[in-house]
């Protein structure tokens, strides 16, 4: 505590309160599943003979996991803490460094058989870091003896990345760690909008790949248009080595890596107003069912009928068709599957968003008048919760992100409040 | 008042500090069949630390008949393509491959055994020391005494090995791929091999007890783990220790007066004092198909049951059996001083050969064209479906008078080893130590059980004067045992055995009511393939392409 120096007070008197913080810590995670590392045995009826006797034996034919252990974090911590002037300023700000090591993964691969034929399923084999900065600002000011605010903002900033992982030779996922890339970050092909006239369609790269996504006509008009990132004049996520191919990352995870918001309170005679902002950056979600695997599941964000499901109009509408060539959104299809189902960009939402949260507004019935009254205080007020948002996507709750619906959604809510007190 | 408070404070701080020790944290999963319930009592350890003996099962002889090593050898005969691979290892080169060790394949399932027991072991560090340190360590010693044999049991096969123990694993923790540095892994030399397998051995020949309780014979002893020291020493040419250990098993085993009883279980396998190791069977309970597989033809009749002969004695073995006086067998001459050829033999003969006018079950063996056990002539082509292609059949380890195999299967004990052989393996050492006088004794009190004359020592002897008539003795004592291609390929003989050369037969002929023998040759025309890269089979492919720092041998 800098401030609580005499040789600050006497020279800067104007600071208030000045804190320097530092920490390191170390802790262990063990929200694992438990008793991994205990065996199920089974049970092998007269099973060997000693003596005149007929033993049974236990054994287990499973791998015996026995080392695992917890992950450990390290944190490293510096924060600084002030407030001036009397306190119209004030703020308090931290930047941390995180270490997480022996990160719990599945394990796989192939094993020599020497190594007895069962092979851990688990082990302590990943790392990774975290970074980031986080500061609160506050300032108040009294303006007058009616009139006083304050404000309070916060910001927070923080990116992981992948140190050391067990990578699994399957096929590379939409969502699957890389090494040196954040958590979570999400990779697809990259979409150029659709093909809306024929010269676009010459010499088109294909798609590659199992019939599931491969289309034997070709692209045609009013598909994904997506772009040949390695130039083979072919569409493909890996080739069969799981070497990358087109596969690029095309966004951020789901998680937000900057949080911000601001708390303002107003005070004018008897009236408050308070306000709650809140937002966040660097996120993506996908108009997707599932966003793990190389496709994009149908939902109705994404295709218009669905499994026979109910066709969002915006989407019905702005699909293109021959005479609605500039269309937001690929033909319609009758079949399942096929190009414009591919994980891509075309699909991602960016998932900013800044909302007003909460505001209220009130008035306190002055004391001067509830002398005449029987109560100790009356409070009226209206509050209310979701009331403005700003975000990419008019149908999907940004809070919440969800294409398929399996959430309730954030309701919009008015309330008008009394408040008596005897 | 301030007095109360002490006593309370004392009294947390005494609560504080027992729960701090108490393992109220660690809790256990009683939700399956898991650690806590094997480790519950020492029945149900046991039940856990015994399984490794399971190893040996896999290598029985007499439980698996596609692993009667005997049957690739010069003195048995498998008269199937089908059963095992014995015949066409012996006549495809194909058979033996990169990647392939055909019916001496065992590498992948060993080391299953292994890492299992490894893995026991490790979990008998974690729990087993509650029930004292003797109990710990005789089990410790009981799971390394099996896993010595496992390498063993891959050496003979492979040469060098991984050595993977419940200790050699990263930060010596146990090896079972836990670690990535694990998962490559050099082979140490042969050399190696053998001397860490016979210094295990050693290890736990002291720890482990000279006798068990009679409801546990038959786990390691330390006479044990000195028989089989006597007979890896071989191996690993170390002739001191396997005299040494030869003496150690003196202590504790002698021969049984009886050869035939030996390998019979309601003779109680003639209340075996011989008996080292032996995997138990039960009727009804825990048996094996051996009676089903390997007796004679003429059975079918009898039992309306589709008995194999699955192996035959043949030509090659049966002239090594001397009469009983002693006098050496031949076809030119036994006649002047014997009715026929078989009756005089010593009892070793009789006891391992059925041959034509055996008394066996009641009835007499025919192999003669018409009779009941009647002689086929070995063809790939056609099966020969149970008939004899030498005009032998096995008798040892068949349970004469066990008209219940059918269905209630076959229990004879699976001798792994045994006195005798131990006496047999001094012998050799001493030989090798150059001292061919005393080598005499231990192979005469072989050949002094079954009445047969003391060879004697000669100031003319050789050393391979004396290995001559060693390996006859082993091959006689010990046929249908499953020694005798392991001691060709330590001896560097199988090339000159096998290659090149096919086995015989004896066919018999009716001529009125005598019998005629001719020497037939019971490989169907072919030649049999032994190629010096046969010593060091390959590897499975899968540790080459798996473990980077594992080399084949050499020549796949």
């Amino acid at each position: 505590m800098i401030s609580s120096e005499s040789f600050l007070s006497e020279n800067a008197p104007w600071i208030d309160f000045l804190k320097l913080r530092a920490s390191w810590g170390k802790s262990g995670k063990d929200n694992i599943e438990a008793f991994l590392y205990n065996a199920t045995f089974k049970t092998a009826q007269n099973s060997i003979i000693f003596g005149d006797t007929v033993y049974k034996n236990y054994y287990t034919d499973s791998y015996l996991q026995r080392n695992l252990k917890w992950s450990t974090t390290e944190s490293y911590n510096i924060g600084l803490d002030f407030d001036i002037l009397r306190r119209k300023f004030g703020a308090e700000i931290d930047v941390f460094y995180q270490y997480t090591a022996n990160l719990l993964e599945s394990v796989g691969g192939e094993y020599a058989p020497s190594l007895g034929g069962t092979h851990p399923k688990q082990g302590n084999t990943g790392s990774m870091d975290n970074r980031g900065i986080d500061f609160t600002l506050k300032h108040q000011l009294t303006v007058n003896k009616d009139f006083s605010y304050r404000l309070r903002g916060t910001f927070g900033f923080a990116r992981n990345k992948v140190l050391k992982r067990n990578l699994t030779p399957s096929y590379p996922t939409s969502l699957q760690p890389r090494i040196g890339q954040p958590l979570g970050v999400r990779y697809g092909l990259k979409s150029d909008g659709l093909y809306r006239t024929e010269e676009q369609l010459i010499n088109a790269p294909r798609l590659d790949g199992t019939s599931w996504h491969a289309s034997s006509t070709g692209p045609r008009l009013g598909d994904i248009r997506y772009v040949d990132i390695n130039g083979d004049g072919r569409i493909n996520f890996v080739d069969n080595n799981n070497e990358v191919l087109d596969m690029i990352r095309i966004g951020y995870g789901t998680m937000p890596e900057i949080s911000f918001s601001l708390n303002a309170d107003f005070y004018y005679k008897n009236f408050y107003l308070n306000m709650l902002w809140q937002g966040v950056s660097h996120c993506d979600y996908m108009l997707g069912g599932n966003d793990s695997y190389k496709w994009v599941v149908g939902t109705m964000l994404n295709t218009a009928f669905d499994q026979n499901g109910n066709g969002v109009k915006y989407v019905a509408e702005n699909s293109w068709t021959p005479e609605n060539p500039n269309a937001k959104y690929p033909r319609l299809t009758t079949g399942s599957g096929g190009n414009n189902i591919l994980i891509s960009d075309f699909w991602m939402v960016n998932g900013e968003y800044l909302r007003l949260k909460n505001l209220t507004f009130g008035y306190n019935v002055p004391e001067t008048v509830l002398r005449k009254t029987p109560f100790t205080g009356i409070n009226v007020y209206v509050a209310g919760a979701n009331l403005l948002t700003f975000s990419h996507h008019k149908y999907v709750d940004p809070e919440t992100p969800s294409a398929t619906f399996n959430l309730y959604p954030q309701q919009r809510t008015w309330t008008l409040g009394l408040n008596v007190s005897f | 008042m301030n007095k109360t408070i002490k006593y309370i404070a004392a009294a947390t701080a005494i609560v504080m500090a027992t729960s701090s020790c108490n393992d109220v944290l660690d809790i256990n999963d009683t939700s399956t069949f898991g650690d806590l319930a094997v480790w519950s009592s020492q029945d149900n350890a046991d039940a856990y630390v015994t399984a490794a003996y399971k190893s040996f099962n896999d290598q029985s002889i007499v439980a698996n008949r596609d692993k009667f090593y005997d049957n690739y050898s010069d003195i048995m005969k498998s008269p199937y393509w089908w059963i095992g691979t014995y015949n066409r290892a012996l006549f495809e080169q194909s058979r033996f491959g990169k990647g392939n060790a055909d019916l001496f394949d065992c590498w992948t399932a060993v080391y299953g055994r292994i890492k299992r027991t490894n893995a026991m072991l490790n979990d008998l560090e974690r729990y087993g020391h509650k029930w004292g340190d003797e109990w710990y360590d005789i089990r410790r010693a009981e799971g390394r005494f099996c896993n010595a044999i496992n390498y063993f049991y891959l050496a003979r096969v492979y040469g060098g090995v991984v050595l993977r123990t419940d200790h050699s694993g990263g930060g010596g923790w146990l090896d079972d791929g836990a670690y990535e540095q694990d998962r490559n892994r050099a082979r140490i030399s042969e050399e190696a091999t053998y001397e860490y397998i016979l210094n295990e051995l050693k290890d736990v020949a002291k720890v482990l007890p000279e006798k068990w309780p009679a409801a546990w014979t038959g786990r390691a002893t330390k006479g044990m783990a000195y028989a089989f020291i006597s007979r890896i020493a071989l191996y690993a040419k170390n002739w001191e220790l396997a005299v040494s250990a030869a003496d150690e098993c003196a202590k504790y085993y002698s021969l049984v007066p009886d050869y035939a009883k030996l390998f019979d279980v309601s003779s109680d396998q003639d209340n075996s004092k011989e008996i080292i190791f032996g995997i138990r069977f039960q009727k009804n309970v825990l048996t094996n198909g051996f009676d089903t597989d390997y007796r004679p033809f003429g059975d079918r009749s009898v039992y309306g049951n589709q008995v194999l002969a699955n192996s035959q004695p043949t030509a090659e073995l049966v002239d090594m059996y001397e009469f009983k006086d002693g006098t050496e067998f031949d076809w030119n001459t036994y006649s002047t001083n014997h009715a026929d050829p078989y009756t005089d033999r010593e009892p070793r003969f009789h006891a391992t050969v059925l041959y034509n006018g055996a008394k066996w079950e009641g009835r007499t063996i025919e192999t003669f064209e018409g009779g009941s056990d009647s002689f086929r002539s070995f063809s790939i082509s056609e099966d020969a479906d149970g008939h004899t292609v030498t005009g032998y059949y096995l008798r040892k380890y068949l349970q004469e008078g066990n008209s219940t195999f059918p269905t209630e299967g076959s229990y004879n004990t699976d001798i792994i080893i045994r006195y005798a052989e131990v006496l047999l393996n001094k012998a050799e050492a001493l030989a090798q130590l150059n001292k061919l006088s005393d080598a005499m004794e231990p192979l005469n009190e072989v050949r002094r059980r079954v009445n047969l004359p003391a060879r004697t020592f000669t100031a003319a002897m050789s050393l391979d004067d004396f290995m001559t008539i060693l390996r006859k003795e082993r091959c006689v004592e010990l046929a249908g045992e499953g020694h005798r291609i392991w001691d060709l390929r330590r001896w560097r003989m199988a090339e000159g055995v096998i290659n090149g050369k096919n086995v015989h037969g004896h066919k018999a002929t009716r001529n009125g009511t005598s019998f005629e023998y001719t020497t037939v040759d019971a490989d169907g025309g072919r030649q049999r393939i032994f190629l010096p890269h046969y010593y060091y089979l390959s590897l499975p492919s899968g540790e080459v392409s798996q473990n980077s720092l594992c080399v084949d041998n050499p020549g796949w």
